[in-house]
């Protein structure tokens, strides 16, 4: 039974370890890695630009 | 400046998202709008409930932090027991509030940087109620004595299966919007979310199959995995969604990019490298090979490369928009949790050092650090993203400011102080247990605070070797214990303020808001001018 246990959770997580390098070598492939500044200000944009903030206490508009 | 001009509904204010310049931009508010809508009802499901959880679970833990200093306190009921009561803490703060609550922001946060709405919510909503039905047969489980007494795995065997169902659909359907993204840059959050989503399920399958089924192993097995999983649900799973939430909020609500994106991803590869190998740290002067804890270690304080990278990232980042904090109750909560982050980390870190280790293994100071880990950092993390989400989602304002004050300073006066007295406490409790041949309390009798507080120190010189009994040591710790009570009470304070502010807002009150964008619009800097058409 032990060795079954052990079988089972080395073999997690080799597949674990199998996943985090298969993702590094998908994400070096598809150039994820090759624009940084690009990719910072990727959750920007016209409706939500830079330079603004986005959150405020309640009634602000109000005052 | 040709453009459709429309105002809040509320003030008399313009902000640029008002201020439609062409068809592409009115159709960006539209998909941003379809998005908020198709995440509506599941992240809702997943905050309400995490909100209920996070109440109940502060309730219990207050009550076992009473037992602890008061052992009658509700004595009489057996599933008010300390042995009971705590497990059922400990379970209902990890997968009732935290797990919950981190979810709703993940499903939320993939589906905005992705892009795309959410496709077929019902099925979330249908892993969320199942989630639920988990956690409360897990908590009955426990309370009715059904425990299985392994820390972080307390929930009998019938209400795990229900977990791991509900995860499974959530993960699922967070791979497939990612499959389906607009947005072809993968930003560092998502990195941080997969890495949650997708090492969750094994170390919890892990966990189960090999410490609760028929395959369970025995002995010291069993303790390396148990503490293997133990630390891998903060540092693969938790830690993850926290830091998720803070890249996206933290240059989001500042409207300033990080300060160094590639440090951030640097951070993410690194502590998808180090961290699972730090769990057995907690097993140091444990009867294990002396090589596997030594491996811990080492990955223990490599754990300083991630954690020293998003510190300098996070603090470069907010550096002279401190002032924003003051307006901002979701970059308080944010800021709060991240600087938490930091010193956890090192904190832990230094823990896993065998010298360091031993005076503080086993003591309250231990218990002092999760509760900066879990509390300090994650759950203000995720009180911002709950502030910033939830408005967007109901279209509504929170309706009290004075509420969201006195959230935030309960919560982070009650941490703090509970940090501090458990540490104290701590410290005070493993030295004696080692080392002391006086009291600290006999000593001060004897000497005065600081005359009786430098002849405490000296004791261990003198007399190591030579430990107090164990009713003495432990009588030392209460009034630490108590002042941890206090600031357990400080704490519930804040969650009723935060409850109050969560199902207003859910049910009906508050200011409504017909934007996708919820607040105006103002420059990050400490100008409060409103923007305004030129």
């Amino acid at each position: 039974m032990t060795t079954a246990a052990y079988i089972l959770i080395f073999g997690l997580l080799g597949c674990l370890m199998v996943s985090v390098v298969y993702g590094l070598y998908w994400a070096v492939r598809r150039g994820q890695f090759s624009d940084f500044q690009k990719g910072a200000t990727s959750i920007f944009d016209d409706e939500e630009p830079m330079g603004f903030r986005t959150d405020g206490l309640p009634g602000e508009t109000q005052k | 400046m040709s453009s459709t001009i429309e105002k809040e509904t509320t003030g008399d204010r313009l902000y640029p998202g008002g201020i439609h310049t062409d068809e592409g931009q009115l159709a960006l508010i539209a998909d941003r709008a379809e998005i908020d809508r198709s995440c509506k009802y599941p992240v809702l499901l997943f905050y309400g409930t995490a909100v209920f959880w996070l109440m109940v679970g502060t309730l219990f833990g207050l009550v076992s932090s009473i037992k602890m200093h008061s052992p009658n306190f509700l004595a009489e009921w057996s599933f008010l027991t300390f042995g009971r009561l705590r497990p059922a803490h400990l379970n209902v703060v990890v997968f009732g509030w935290s797990a919950l609550v981190g979810l709703g922001t993940t499903v939320w946060t993939v589906c905005r940087l992705c892009r795309v709405p959410l496709r077929f919510p019902q099925m979330l909503v249908f892993a969320g109620i199942l989630w639920n039905i988990g956690v409360a047969a897990g908590v009955y489980g426990i309370l009715a004595g059904q425990s299985n007494s392994i820390e972080w795995i307390e929930f009998p065997q019938y209400a795990t299966f229900t977990l791991f169902l509900a995860f499974a659909i959530t993960s699922v359907w967070t791979i497939m919007t990612f499959s389906q993204r607009r947005e072809k840059h993968v930003y560092v959050s998502l990195w941080y979310i997969f890495g949650a989503m997708f090492w969750f399920p094994w170390i919890y399958a892990t966990i189960e199959l090999l410490m609760n089924s028929p395959l369970a192993v025995q002995g010291v097995a069993q303790e390396s995995i148990h503490w293997w999983f133990g630390h891998n649900a903060l540092g693969v799973f938790f830690t993850p969604m926290g830091l998720a939430a803070i890249y996206y909020l933290l240059p989001k609500v500042i409207g300033r990019p990080v300060y160094s994106y590639y440090l951030s991803i640097l951070g993410f590869w690194s502590l998808a490298i180090f961290y699972n190998w730090a769990g057995g740290h907690h097993l140091i002067a444990g009867p294990l090979p002396a090589w596997l804890l030594t491996c811990s270690i080492v990955g223990s304080v490599m754990m300083f490369i991630p954690v020293i990278t998003t510190a300098i990232n996070h603090h470069m980042t907010a550096y002279k928009y401190f002032e924003v904090l003051r307006v901002s109750p979701v970059l308080r909560f944010v800021v709060f949790g991240a600087m938490s982050y930091t010193i956890v980390s090192f904190q832990g870190s230094m823990m896993a050092v065998r010298v360091l280790n031993e005076p503080f293994h086993f003591t309250h100071h231990t218990i002092g650090h999760a509760h900066l880990g879990l509390y300090a950092f994650y759950t203000m993390v995720m009180f911002g993203a709950v502030y910033y989400i939830m408005p967007r989602l109901t279209g509504r304002e929170f309706f009290s400011r004075k509420l969201i004050h006195t959230h935030f300073w309960c919560s982070a006066i009650g941490i703090i102080m509970m940090f501090l007295v458990l540490t104290i406490g701590g410290i005070i409790q493993g030295h004696e247990w080692n080392q002391a041949g006086k009291s600290l309390s006999d000593c001060i009798r004897d000497n005065g605070l600081i005359g009786g507080g430098i002849a405490w120190f000296n004791s261990f010189k003198t007399q190591q070797d030579q430990p107090l009994a164990f009713m003495t040591a432990l009588r030392e710790t209460i009034p630490w214990l108590v002042h941890r009570s206090l600031s357990g009470t400080l704490i519930l304070i804040g969650h009723t303020a935060f409850a109050i502010l969560v199902f207003w807002n859910l049910f009906g009150s508050g200011v409504q808001r017909a934007r996708t964008v919820l607040f105006p619009l103002r420059p990050a800097t400490n100008d409060q001018r409103p923007v305004t058409k030129d």
